[in-house]
């Protein structure tokens, strides 16, 4: 395998790998949000909010494979 | 009424499919640095289209904060939602003391994000618009693009007059030209985002320290543990701080990358399906281009909110 195909495959499985994660993460996040909205629909503008702050936490995960890919494929 | 809708729909459908024959989309070509346009190398695309996006919004700001009326109507209505549903947002999480110094940063963060986000929308349309250059390394061959004003062969006049024998040369000279693209959505470049994440957690440190003055940084360099504590939980303490350190670069990486990676994955989804089927199909994509845009300013617009609230907050005093 030469050193090309070495790092596509690296950094598909870097991007690929590292989006299960933050994917699960933010599935769990959102379905604690919807019930909450869903047992007290007042609060709805708070928990929203929040809701983005958490997911844009466990989303960072997936930016940091993200960025292993992008340094795996242009920059190495 | 509906025939009107059947009509109008079956007309456009025709236009796309006839110009899909006739004039082909080329595959774009996918960048992740910005290019140059051809003015000294500081000048690329991204920077060349964020100060007109920025200019624009300078106008319309000064134009409509000339204009208000005691009774809104029109742009001053949507105007006025915009800036009074941020406000209350920042007056709900942020210190009372503190908010007219945080929401004139947080507000031009997010309306100008807004903007340059949404910018990639225009991408397919406006990034078709370039400057034809010789021998760059980025950008769309020229032998692929159905129009070019002007002639590409005034830029290699020298080879081609040189004779037969530099035929050839001119001939791969011609290979070489790219269309360098003249607008790029402004977020999708790493430069921008980096110096709005670099900014934005200056500001949390400036904020931080004007407020509690030095012990801010006893959030980072705790010592205290070690007497109050006992020794164990003391080097725990200190560890938890060296931590709150080192998150603090990260999160100018994970501000940068989120924003950057959200709006170029966007950009290339749209190049990416305009190119495969130039149909209905791309709408779908920039419907969800759209929300993404919004979505991501307004989670670099939250998320700054929370930080600065955080370095503004007396917390960990009793300890």
């Amino acid at each position: 395998m030469d050193v090309e195909a070495g790092k596509l495959l690296g950094a598909g499985l870097a991007i690929g790998l590292g989006a299960i994660g933050p994917g699960v993460g933010i599935g769990i996040l959102t379905m604690g949000a919807l019930q909450a909205i869903g047992r007290n629909p007042e609060a709805q503008g708070q928990i929203q909010t929040n809701m983005f702050i958490g997911i844009a936490f466990a989303e960072a995960v997936a930016i940091y494979a993200l960025v292993v890919a992008l340094i795996l494929l242009f920059v190495v | 009424m509906i025939v009107r809708v059947i009509i109008g729909i079956l007309v456009t459908l025709v236009v796309m499919v006839v110009g899909n024959i006739l004039f082909p989309v080329p595959q774009a070509a996918i960048e992740v640095a910005p290019e140059p346009i051809g003015l000294g190398p500081v000048l690329t695309n991204a920077l060349f289209t964020s100060i007109i996006l920025s200019l624009i919004l300078v106008v319309l700001a000064f134009l409509i904060g000339r204009s208000l009326k005691e009774r809104p109507g029109g742009v001053q209505n949507i105007v006025e939602v915009v800036i009074e549903s941020l406000d209350s947002l920042v007056n709900s999480i942020a210190p009372k003391k503190w908010t007219p110094t945080f929401f004139p940063i947080l507000a031009t963060i997010f309306i100008y994000l807004l903007f340059a986000n949404w910018f990639s929308l225009l991408t397919p349309l406006l990034g078709s618009f370039g400057i034809v250059h010789p021998a760059l390394d980025g950008g769309i061959p020229v032998d692929q693009v159905t129009f070019i004003t002007g002639s590409p062969d005034s830029l290699h006049h020298e080879e081609v007059m040189e004779g037969v024998e530099a035929d050839h040369e001119a001939e791969a000279a011609k290979e070489q030209l790219m269309i360098v693209p003249l607008f790029r959505a402004p977020s999708s470049d790493l430069n921008l985002t980096f110096a709005l994440a670099i900014t934005t957690m200056v500001l949390v440190q400036v904020f931080g320290v004007w407020e509690r003055g030095l012990a801010y940084f006893g959030n980072f360099i705790r010592l205290g543990g070690f007497a109050k504590k006992g020794f164990m939980m003391g080097l725990i303490d200190m560890f938890v701080g060296l931590l709150e350190g080192v998150s603090e670069f990260a999160k100018i990486i994970s501000f940068s990358f989120r924003l950057f990676g959200n709006i170029f994955a966007g950009e290339v989804i749209l190049i990416v399906i305009s190119s495969l089927i130039s149909l209905l199909v791309v709408l779908v994509f920039f419907g969800l281009e759209i929300f993404v845009g919004f979505i991501q300013a307004f989670v670099f617009f939250i998320l700054s909110l929370v930080f600065f609230a955080m370095a503004t907050q007396h917390h960990g005093e009793e300890h």
